[in-house]
């Protein structure tokens, strides 16, 4: 990916139609993305529309906008949890539980339906990092190349990792599931 | 020979090539093996993905036009004083230029009564921020989004210590020798004199960081990844801790 090229102004012209068709092909994948990697709606809410805010003021359009906007969204993930962690540092126990947690099943909501969100997210969390990314990433569609370029990793053995991850999480959720 | 998992996800992405699709088709026409593992992998992708989508929520209404909108409000402050600015010096000049305009004789008055001015001092050389409280000579920049560190001369320098940091911006310092810094805003180039040791500190939350020795890359930081090769130079000596030995 080129990012010599950066600009001050904002996108105009014909780059804005540009803008406009990347924000069709990628606003959606890039919430459900951060939503299923955070567990946080409104912070996926949040990063993804701030991920494009900055594609926006970049002046210039990436060569793999795909790529340049996970790698975006990701960083802004890691910033905003370095700093949510030292906010509930000040927090009581119960009140920090309250801030993570997801709301409760409504009432027409089996409770087993609940419980199966809660050991996917479970799962989830306990992934090792680049798995996580990687199988969640692919479960939007991303390349192959996107992919190995935001995580930097080779791309002839992303299949092989791909395999690895997918095989990683239903293990890992077959043991949460069993063991409830 | 059957087909390996690489393929097998590949065929099941759709990212083979052409020709090497029809090749794999072709053999899963007979060997019944391969067909078994295609056929579970199917099952294991479809598996997973019914589970994520348990964990969705609805996506928010936000629109193109809306975003864009925020963008330009949040550079609207810089472009109000860059365009007051403009619009007070064109109507300066403006002003300046009318024949027998008042601010036009008041500006002559100044300069014809004031003293011939005695000729500027010789200009420094600009120099790169640096580091007020620090022996060592070096320098701090905001990386942006993609952002080359270049040692120009390979010979003198000993070691690159390289770590990742808390910090907002790369940091490079000379820890022995002395070093001359070109900055621009995507790169920075380290002139070693003299046997020298440096320190590079990178911010973990820059997004692409590259360390080059004259054309040569030895150490790659993108996104959460650390990568040091093809060139070898580099060992992680921790999590956050790279060392890079330049003289063998």
């Amino acid at each position: 990916m080129s990012q010599s090229h950066r600009d001050s102004g904002s996108i105009s012209g014909g780059r804005l139609t540009e803008f406009a068709e990347l924000f069709h092909a990628h606003f959606e994948r890039i919430y459900r993305y951060l939503d299923r990697l955070t567990g946080d709606r409104e912070l996926a809410a949040d990063i993804a529309q701030e991920a494009f805010i900055r594609l926006h003021r970049r002046g210039s359009l990436p060569d793999a906008p795909a790529a340049w906007l996970i790698t975006v969204a990701l960083n802004l993930v890691r910033n905003t949890r370095s700093t949510e962690r030292r906010r509930r540092e000040l927090l009581t126990p119960a009140r920090g539980e309250q801030v993570q947690a997801d709301a409760p099943p409504g009432p027409d909501e089996t409770v087993s339906r609940a419980e199966v969100r809660g050991h996917v997210r479970a799962t989830l969390d306990r992934m090792p990092e680049r798995e996580r990314h990687m199988l969640l990433l692919r479960a939007e569609g991303y390349s192959y190349r996107d992919i190995a370029q935001t995580l930097g990793l080779n791309e002839a053995s992303v299949g092989v990792l791909l395999g690895r991850a997918k095989r990683a999480f239903r293990e890992t959720y077959g043991e949460i599931h069993d063991a409830h | 020979m059957h087909i390996d998992d690489e393929r097998i996800q590949r065929l099941l992405h759709g990212e083979l090539s052409g020709s090497d699709e029809l090749t794999i088709r072709g053999h899963l026409a007979e060997c019944a093996d391969c067909r078994s593992r295609l056929a579970q992998a199917q099952r294991d992708e479809a598996e997973v993905d019914a589970l994520l989508r348990e964990i969705d929520h609805p996506v928010p209404t936000v629109t193109a036009a809306e975003l864009a909108n925020a963008a330009q409000r949040r550079a609207a402050p810089w472009l109000r004083w860059a365009a007051m600015i403009a619009l007070a010096l064109g109507v300066a000049g403006a002003a300046y230029a009318i024949p027998g305009s008042p601010l036009r004789r008041w500006v002559n008055t100044l300069t014809h009564r004031a003293p011939p001015a005695p000729p500027p001092p010789p200009a420094a050389p600009a120099a790169p921020p640096q580091f007020p409280d620090s022996p060592a000579a070096g320098i701090a920049l905001a990386p942006g989004i993609g952002f080359v560190v270049r040692f120009t001369n390979p010979q003198p320098i000993a070691q690159i210590d390289v770590l990742l940091t808390e910090g907002a911006e790369v940091e490079v310092r000379a820890l022995s020798g002395t070093a001359t810094f070109s900055a621009g805003s995507d790169r920075l180039v380290v002139e070693a004199r003299g046997r020298a040791t440096f320190e590079v500190r990178i911010p973990r939350t820059a997004p692409r960081v590259q360390l080059m020795v004259g054309d040569k890359r030895i150490l790659l930081k993108e996104g959460s990844h650390v990568v040091t090769e093809p060139s070898g130079y580099c060992r992680s000596a921790s999590a956050v801790r790279y060392v890079c030995q330049l003289q063998r």
